[in-house]
This record gives structure tokens, C-alpha cells and sequence, in this order.
């Protein structure tokens, strides 16, 4: 039930557990991620990096960096009591 | 012979009348009146090919233009959700509060010393309430526009008032989870519970193995991991040609390692929600757990669906056959009336708005690559 809140524990941006949750779908880690980054900006196609590689790393990093946003302007039903 | 006259002046005075309003020139006036005379003068001695001659079919169109040049376009199809795969109905009674209880888990199993006694253990039992409100449109139409309505068209007003009140639902039911309140509540939770991607391949994953570690921790610390199962992939239409490529690919789509794909062994499907909110290219999705009711529905047992009710005339006959359309209306104004009735709810918390269980839910914002 959704008041028992104090038994979860959040994984922040920038935190071992987000890199962990992240690297599950990217095959990477946060210093890898920016190594690839850091490769493709510098060498562009030249890079020993595939594009693909390049956009996961970008992606994985854009995710570790930054958290969950609200995106709805809706507001919430309320009732009448 | 009485009756062929009558008719005889009552279609040449529809003649003159076009004639007179300017609708047609004097020549086309002295044609349909020669059509009319020579109609009604031989009548009995016309062949059927000098018949079709005066009877042309070009005035059919001057005198029932208005009658067989309208249409009623049918409505826009609208688009619905599937929120009862992914929700959970509860039902109640009446309008008074339902509470729903939940209990904690027990702890763990701790060594019994020789003579010694068992650890006690404790149970906390904690609840929500929740409840229905009454959701309702009218719609009242004059005796005249029932009249005149030869296009049947007020008729279907029990059926389209119907159909908006399954809009209706399928917005309100959005709406409990799909707002602000609710995706503060989840981003707050931490990544586990709310991320940030975009509906890829990758990011999907990431919302999987986040729904897969979701634990529970006791008030004295101890930790269980909950089953979370069965899971729901719920988004705008606007994802629906992405989510259909992610799970008909055999590979993982968007990916140069050749992994399979095995999304479809933890996500059963994808369900379109036409209401969830999103402004481009931050479009939002949702996943459900099967196994944890994220989001409880509140339906009235006896009204469990929306109904369209007519409040009955109160005319009768006295005197005479009253007409149909007559006997529908007020005996006051004539006015006939509709009202859609609607009874549902939901939770309405100040934190998690109508996300019951934010266990059985993951919310990504769609906000990066």
C-alpha cells in the first residue's frame, strides 16, 4: 500500500546503484560511457567507437546525470467530502 | 376526380411559389406547368416512354432539393483506452468511504536457545480510504427539434451520451495516475520506481530490472524483495508504432550485439492510453505490475458501468391518437431529456493522487535518449 514510503530507499543520479540499474541495458559504466563520449567528440568518425556505441554512451550518461521529471500538467481528481 | 384536382393545384402552387420566390425563370415556370396539365390531363392515355418525358427527374431535385441533399456524417471514432487490464476494480456499496487494509510482512526466523522462548513477532496493519462520486451530463431537446429531426438524428442520443461517458471513464481512470501529484510521488521514490528514457529497447530493460528489484523493508530493517510480475507496458498512441517494433523484434532493436529479445517474457503486451499528457519530445509511459494493483478503480456494485436514463412524459391521450413524437416531451414545454449517469472513483491522496500501490508501477519521463 502506497503510505508505507519510509521502507524505500531512492536511487539518486549519479549514484553506484543507478550506474549498476543502467549498465543491465547499456553493456557499460559510467567511466566507460565518457571515454566512448569523450572519443567520438574529439575524433568524430574517425572514432574506434561505433556511432552506436557513441549514442548508448550518450544516452547511459544523459540517464546517470539527470533524474525522472514530471511531464504531466493534469491535475489530480479530488473529492468531495 | 376531386382528389386528382386538389393535387393538380397543389403542385402547380409549389410551381408558382418557385416561381414567384425567383427560384426559376418564367420559361422554366411554363414548362413545369405544361409538364403538370399534360400529367394530369392524359393521365390515362400516356405511354410509359412520354410518361418518363414530363415526368423528367431533373425537377425532382427543385422540389425535394432540401429533403434528399442532406446527409448525417457519421461522428469521429474516438480512442479508447484498456485501463481494466492494468487497473484493479474495487466495489462498493454505497458512497461511504472503502477502506482497503494491508498488513505487514512477518519477519525473519531467529535461533531458539535450549529453554529459551521464540522471538515475538508483529503485524501492522495500516489502510486507505476510497470512494465514488456521481458523474452526470443532461441533454433536453424541444418537441420541434424532434419534429424536424427526419435525419433520426436526436434519436441516437442515448447511444452517443453513452459512448461519452466511456470517454469519460477512460479520461478520469488516466487521470488517477497519469498527473502531476502521482509522477512527483514516483520521481521522488528514486530510479527505481521513475526513470528518465525514452521508449527504447534499452530503456524498457532498464524499467524491467527496476520493477525486479523493488523491495520491501520492515520497520526493524529487515529486507524482502517482492515478486513483480506479469507486467503492462501503457503509453499515448503516439509510442504505439515504437512499442510494436520493440516487441516484434527478434533482436534487441536499436543494439549491434545480436542479443535476443526478451522483453515479451516479462512485459505481456502494450496498451494505448489516449489521455496520458506529454509535450513533445518528452513523451511519458508507464509500466504496470499484473500481481500489485497500482491503481484501484472504485465502482458503485449496483451501477458497476455508466446508463442513460429519459425522464418519461407525462402526457396522455384524451381525445384522439397522440402523435409519437407528441408523447415523448414534457406535458409543460415539450422538452424531452436525456442524463448520463456515471458512478467511479478511485483513491485521491495528497502524495501518490490514485497510485494505490506505487510497488505495482514505473514511470519513465521520456526526458533522454
Amino acid at each position: 500500500m502506497a503510505k508505507t514510503n519510509n521502507t524505500v530507499s531512492p536511487i539518486l543520479p549519479k549514484s553506484k546503484e543507478l550506474e549498476a540499474l543502467l549498465g543491465i541495458a547499456y553493456h557499460m559504466d559510467a567511466k566507460k560511457a565518457q571515454m566512448i563520449k569523450d572519443d567520438w567528440e574529439k575524433n568524430g568518425s574517425a572514432s574506434k567507437f561505433p556511432y552506436d556505441k557513441y549514442e548508448a554512451a550518450e544516452a547511459f550518461l544523459e540517464a546517470y546525470n539527470t533524474k525522472a521529471e514530471v511531464i504531466s500538467k493534469r491535475q489530480p481528481w479530488k473529492r468531495e467530502k | 376526380m376531386e382528389n386528382n384536382f386538389s393535387m393538380r393545384k397543389a403542385i402547380l402552387s409549389l410551381a408558382e411559389v418557385d416561381a414567384k420566390a425567383g427560384y426559376i425563370n418564367s420559361q422554366e415556370y411554363e414548362t413545369r406547368k405544361s409538364a403538370i396539365e399534360t400529367v394530369y390531363k392524359e393521365y390515362k392515355h400516356l405511354s410509359p416512354s412520354k410518361l418518363r418525358e414530363v415526368m423528367t427527374t431533373a425537377n425532382f431535385n427543385d422540389y425535394f432539393a432540401d429533403a434528399l441533399q442532406r446527409r448525417l456524417l457519421e461522428q469521429y471514432q474516438f480512442q479508447r483506452s484498456a485501463w481494466q487490464d492494468y487497473t484493479k476494480v474495487e466495489l462498493v456499496n454505497d458512497t461511504r468511504d472503502k477502506k482497503l487494509f494491508s498488513r505487514t510482512p512477518f519477519g525473519t526466523l531467529y535461533r531458539r536457545g535450549e529453554k529459551g522462548e521464540a522471538t515475538a513477532d508483529g503485524m501492522e496493519v495500516e489502510y486507505i480510504e476510497m470512494g465514488v462520486e456521481e458523474f452526470t451530463r443532461q441533454f433536453d431537446v424541444s418537441i420541434e427539434a424532434i419534429l424536424n429531426d427526419d435525419l433520426g438524428a436526436i434519436m441516437e442520443t442515448p447511444r452517443l451520451m453513452f459512448e461519452a461517458a466511456r470517454r469519460f471513464e477512460d479520461s478520469f481512470v488516466s487521470n488517477l495516475f497519469d498527473n502531476a501529484t502521482s509522477q512527483a510521488a514516483l520521481v521522488g521514490l528514486g530510479a527505481n520506481y521513475a526513470g528518465t528514457g525514452r521508449l527504447t529497447h534499452a530503456n524498457l530493460m532498464i524499467g524491467i530490472a527496476a520493477m525486479a528489484s523493488r523491495l520491501y523493508t520492515r520497520s526493524d530493517g529487515t529486507t524482502y524483495p517482492i515478486a513483480v510480475e506479469g507486467l503492462t507496458l501503457v503509453i499515448p498512441p503516439i509510442l504505439a508504432p515504437q512499442a510494436e517494433t520493440i516487441f516484434s523484434s527478434q533482436l534487441a532493436p536499436g543494439v549491434a550485439t545480436n542479443d535476443v529479445n526478451v522483453v515479451n517474457k516479462y512485459i505481456r503486451g502494450y496498451r494505448v492510453d489516449p489521455y496520458i499528457g506529454f509535450t513533445a519530445p518528452n513523451i511519458p509511459w508507464y509500466l504496470f505490475a499484473s500481481n500489485i494493483p497500482a491503481v484501484s478503480v472504485v465502482r458503485l456494485q449496483a451501477a458497476p458501468a455508466p446508463f442513460v436514463v429519459k425522464k418519461r412524459s407525462d402526457i396522455e391521450s384524451s381525445i384522439g391518437q397522440v402523435p409519437a413524437f407528441y408523447g415523448m416531451g414534457s406535458f409543460n414545454t415539450g422538452d424531452a431529456e436525456w442524463k448520463v449517469v456515471d458512478y467511479i472513483g478511485g483513491w485521491d491522496d495528497e502524495t501518490y493522487a490514485g497510485i494505490t500501490d506505487y510497488q505495482g508501477v514505473y514511470y519513465s519521463s521520456g526526458t533522454t535518449a
